[in-house]
């Protein structure tokens, strides 16, 4: 089981998690509120994993008397601090996830709230994938709107060297 | 509990999460002071670290222990937990920490569940 630990790691160096690992009806556990692994994993590949430039895995463990598992991965965001965070995850009979819960370290909270464009779209998007009164392709259609001339220009403005990130958004969005 | 008790990491965990006190002798020389939010502080040494430790973990009331996940071979630990503190309030909390093979701490990193929270701002151990 410590080999699905690591497989889940390597999602976030590949930049993609994969549904077949997560109980669709699995939960993200938040402070307030909790929500499906399926829109957790949607939510991540359709828009938070582009964000991420590189992601090291610093520890995976895994104990067999509970079925959990833990990893310790840092983040290299664009233009932003390294993200450092720890995931639990529980694993059910069928050796998929079936709980995750997400530890942040401290100062990635305070990064937060700045602002920068980054940040703001990082936020804009978590809230807007989080609500629970659209369906995913209203999700989809209004992360694509996201993406006007006028973000474009303010993340350009912010940081020239983050064309490349604003390419691949209009490259995945077909914009 | 992982079978624990038998294991090289178990006098450490219980130093930080039981007792909620650590020393200098604890930690290895290579150990980097970090700040509560990971910001490695290069002016800080060992010795005001655990000062800075014990000082705001005098405020921790309990830690309730939800998950441990102990990693013999590697010296690692895994913890996940509420920690209550003496005003109350309370926070989920993940550790993580790496021993060297002299069972000294060579890194010590806290995560709080990942929402924003003001209050934990300027915090540090």
């Amino acid at each position: 089981m410590i080999e699905l630990v690591k497989r889940y790691a390597e999602s976030y160096h590949a930049k993609h998690l994969e549904m077949e690992m997560h109980d669709p009806k699995g939960l993200l556990i938040c402070p307030v509120d909790s929500i499906p692994l399926s829109w957790y994993v949607n939510y991540n590949n359709f828009w938070w994993m582009h964000f991420v430039k590189n992601a090291t895995t610093k520890a995976t463990l895994y104990n067999p008397e509970t079925n959990v598992g833990f990893v310790s991965i840092d983040l290299e965001y664009y233009s932003v601090p390294t993200f450092h965070f720890i995931q639990f995850l529980r694993f059910n009979d069928q050796h998929k996830i079936d709980l995750v819960r997400t530890y942040w370290n401290f100062g990635w909270a305070m990064e937060l709230t700045k602002t920068n464009p980054i940040m703001k779209a990082v936020q804009i998007g978590d809230v807007l994938w989080m609500r629970k009164d659209i369906d995913l392709e209203t999700k989809e259609q209004l992360t694509r709107d996201y993406w006007t001339d006028d973000v474009i220009k303010e993340v350009l403005n912010f940081d020239p060297n983050l064309k490349h990130l604003v390419d691949t958004f209009k490259h995945l969005y077909r914009i | 509990m992982n079978n624990l008790e038998n294991t090289q990491v178990y006098p450490i965990f219980k130093a930080i999460f039981q007792d909620k006190h650590v020393q200098p002798s604890y930690f290895s020389q290579n150990f980097q002071c970090n700040e509560l939010d990971n910001t490695i502080t290069k002016t800080t040494n060992i010795s005001n670290y655990c000062d800075d430790f014990n000082q705001w973990f005098s405020q921790v009331n309990n830690i309730d222990i939800q998950h441990i996940i102990g990693e013999e071979k590697s010296l690692e630990l895994g913890v996940i937990g509420i920690i209550k503190f003496n005003d109350q309030t309370q926070k989920d909390l993940a550790a993580y920490v790496q021993l060297n093979n002299q069972s000294k701490i060579l890194v010590l990193n806290f995560y709080v569940n990942a929402h924003i929270d003001a209050s934990l701002y300027g915090r540090k151990i």
